[in-house]
């Protein structure tokens, strides 16, 4: 077994051996299950808000019944008024009587406590409503009434231009007809959810890709600094030449993230396959490897982890603790994350001007890229983009080997003189 | 006796500072070697250069017959200065890591770990993290890890260091022990006792520059011999005795005379008995290491 392979294996073995990595394995899917599902098991697992209605306009049931048909989906039930709010004789009156069942004071008289009442003043046609709702930070109940309003509003207006009630119901039960072509679709027409297959993929992989570096680095970086700190590294570099514990703590790194990506993406799989519509699955790997996905995401995936993860074990090689390493990071950290922020324009709009020429800048190209390579950019762009960054990344590894060598011996704090010193005297 | 190592010409220059300057020697193989000098000398610098993890700016390193070290790692044993091992890792984990990195198979060195961290006292703890060692017990499974190939060459690097006067005994034994099966030992050292019970030869060196190289005995010869005199003889007196340099007088009154490069002791105390001076107690000292070592670094 060569040097290399031995330092990658000890990197390797060394985090799966701990339980902090099996945490995270596990639960970083749950979080991402979390994020995605969590707020539609919040909004299911809340109870049904109760809302009233308070007629001054004669614009119930109409009005009611508008509201009946959203409130389905909006986990609302209508419900009468208490008889109290129910008699009074004026909207003042029904405020001042709905006040203390709203607040919370007062229950209806099934125990069931009221959300919200919408007092309707004014007429059929020109309609107003002052909603009281017990939650101030809830505008969907307000939002609601102001649908069906101004839907009994609208009817009332077109029957007083003398349309029938029942050609006005069928005309809103009209439905166009849309479908979506385009000359991409595999059918070579209609786009179906195969098509659009490939956008969901390359986001998801851009996303992955994004994490993998991220954490990829983060753990490198750590490394090296434990080596710097435990007086490890002298002994290395007598042991092995630089590009061997560089390559090896990267590859090893590199196999980490890829065992964490795998189960992750078996988990997925298996989440396709158990709960996705049927033939997803297949739609799926029909993209990735259709559209060349995956061999474009590999070698971006290759090409920006070797860069980023060169720098990291650079900067690592002058630090012994995480606080002198957070001053050189804080930056890195920065320029990984701008990305991030046009992924989902990346998406919608990869042709861009703006994210054409992001998209060559090295440090963005492999996230922008992967994004955008779903939509098909010419061959020339990903062919010319792969060789900047091959000779970026090429250049990086030459300019971190010689730093690392530098720093790994060094005894002095990190300063960019003595970097670039490093890096011009370190030699071989 | 081919050399195991030889530096020529060697400098290494940092910005405006000389860490090593024009520094000169050869180590014969199978030898026991010394590399003295006081803190800062350059010492860390030349061993680092000698392995070629640092690049010389000027000179050349021959090291068990290659021009550079790295072509021949796998030969060479080094324990550094600062020492430090992974510390979730137990020591025969360490010592098949770092062994197998020198291309000994995982099983050899396994065995060879077990072996050598049992006669090293370590049987107990082979198999605990290093985090739960004594600072002695990690610089043992170190010095291990640094041996366990077998290597021709072995560089130690201030390797008496932080150990109590038992362990430091047992390290002077295990240094005997690798002369004997054949490898040539270099180790730097400011503790000159070391240096003068083990080194056949020294290289002494001060400021970066080499100070002094040749053996021990030659080394010594460097400091003057001293003659220590008591009685009633005053100072006046025993300064103007033949081959005497120098009189110094100690706290208890003691008088030392340090005699002239070439003088006999024996031919000062003649004079001083055919002067009748009063000396009720002489006493001739021969000069230690540490004695050349103050004289040949200038106290540096």
């Amino acid at each position: 077994m060569t040097r290399l392979f031995r330092i990658a294996l000890r990197e390797y073995l060394s985090y799966l051996k701990t339980p902090g990595f099996w945490l995270s394995l596990i639960i970083a899917p749950g979080i991402g299950a979390l994020s995605g599902f969590g707020p539609i098991w919040a909004e299911r697992a809340a109870p049904i808000r109760h809302v009233a209605v308070v007629d001054f306009a004669s614009a119930e049931p109409r009005l009611s019944q508008i509201l009946t048909v959203e409130a389905r989906v909006a986990r609302l039930q209508l419900v009468k008024p208490p008889p109290v709010v129910a008699a009074a004789t004026t909207p003042e009156a029904a405020r001042k009587a709905l006040q203390p069942y709203v607040s919370g004071d007062l229950r209806l008289a099934d125990g069931g406590r009221l959300d919200a009442v919408a007092i309707l003043t004014g007429s059929p046609a020109a309609l107003e409503a002052d909603v009281w709702t017990r939650d101030i930070g809830d505008g969907a109940i307000a939002g609601m009434v102001r649908q069906a309003a101004g839907g009994v509003m609208r009817l009332e207006r077109l029957k007083a231009l003398g349309l029938d009630p029942a050609k006005i119901a069928a005309v809103d039960a009209v439905k166009p007809t849309v479908r979506e072509f385009s000359p991409k679709a595999v059918s070579g027409g209609q786009v179906s959810l195969r098509d659009r297959m490939p956008t969901f993929a390359a986001l998801g992989l851009a996303f992955a890709l994004w994490i993998v570096t991220v954490t990829g680095v983060g753990i490198l970086l750590n490394s090296v600094i434990e080596e710097k700190s435990n007086r490890v590294l002298e002994v290395l570099l007598s042991s092995a030449s630089v590009p061997e514990i560089l390559g090896g703590k990267i590859l090893g790194v590199a196999a980490l993230a890829s065992t964490v990506l795998a189960v992750w993406g078996g988990a997925g799989l298996f989440a396709l396959i158990r709960f996705a519509p049927p033939g997803t699955g297949p739609a799926l790997v029909a993209a990735l490897v259709s559209h060349g996905l995956v061999f474009e995401f590999l070698a971006y995936f290759v090409l920006g982890y070797l860069m980023y993860a060169s720098i990291f074990v650079a900067v690592g090689a002058f630090c012994e603790t995480p606080r002198e390493a957070q001053t050189l990071v804080g930056p890195l950290m920065l320029m990984l994350s701008l990305p991030m922020i046009f992924l989902t324009q990346a998406i919608r709009r990869p042709d861009s001007p703006l994210l054409e020429w992001m998209a060559w800048f090295p440090p963005f190209t492999p996230f922008l890229m992967t994004a955008r390579a779903a939509s098909g950019p010419p061959w020339w762009e990903i062919a010319g983009t792969l060789v900047l960054m091959a000779v970026t990344a090429a250049a990086v590894v030459w300019i971190s080997a010689r730093a690392f060598r530098a720093g790994a011996l060094s005894t002095t704090k990190f300063d960019l003189q003595t970097f670039l010193r490093g890096i011009r005297s370190a030699g071989r | 006796m081919d050399a195991a190592l030889s530096l020529e010409g060697v400098s290494k220059q940092y910005g405006d500072f000389r860490a090593v300057d024009d520094l000169s020697f050869s180590v014969g193989a199978g030898r026991i070697f010394g590399f003295l000098g006081p803190n800062g000398a350059g010492k860390t610098t030349s061993i680092r250069m000698a392995l070629g993890l640092v690049e010389p700016t000027a000179g050349r390193i021959t090291m068990l017959g290659a021009d550079d070290a790295r072509k021949v790692r796998d030969r060479i044993g080094f324990l550094p200065e600062e020492r430090g091992l992974y510390r979730r890792m137990t020591p025969v984990e360490a010592v098949v890591f770092f062994a197998g990195l020198k291309g000994v198979p995982s099983a050899v060195a396994k065995k060879r770990g077990v072996a050598m961290l049992e006669a090293q006292g370590l049987g107990a703890a082979m198999n605990r993290p290093m985090k739960a060692l004594s600072k002695g017990m990690a610089q043992k499974v170190q010095l291990i890890t640094a041996l366990a190939h077998e290597p021709d060459l072995v560089i130690l690097d201030e390797p008496f260091s932080g150990l109590d006067p038992v362990n430091q005994q047992s390290l002077e034994t295990l240094i005997r022990d690798l002369a004997k099966r054949g490898a040539t030992v270099i180790f730097s050292t400011h503790v000159m006792a070391h240096a003068e019970r083990l080194c056949e030869r020294v290289v002494l060196l001060a400021k970066g520059r080499k100070a002094f190289e040749g053996s021990v005995d030659e080394a010594r010869s460097a400091a003057p011999r001293r003659l220590v005199l008591e009685g009633g003889a005053s100072e006046g007196e025993l300064r103007a005795l033949p081959g005497v340099a120098d009189i110094t007088v100690d706290e208890a009154g003691v008088r030392t005379a340090s005699l002239k490069p070439g003088a006999a002791a024996y031919d000062t105390l003649r004079a001083a008995f055919a002067q009748g001076l009063e000396l009720t107690r002489f006493e001739v000292k021969e000069p230690s290491l540490h004695d050349a070592f103050i004289v040949l670094t200038g106290g540096a």
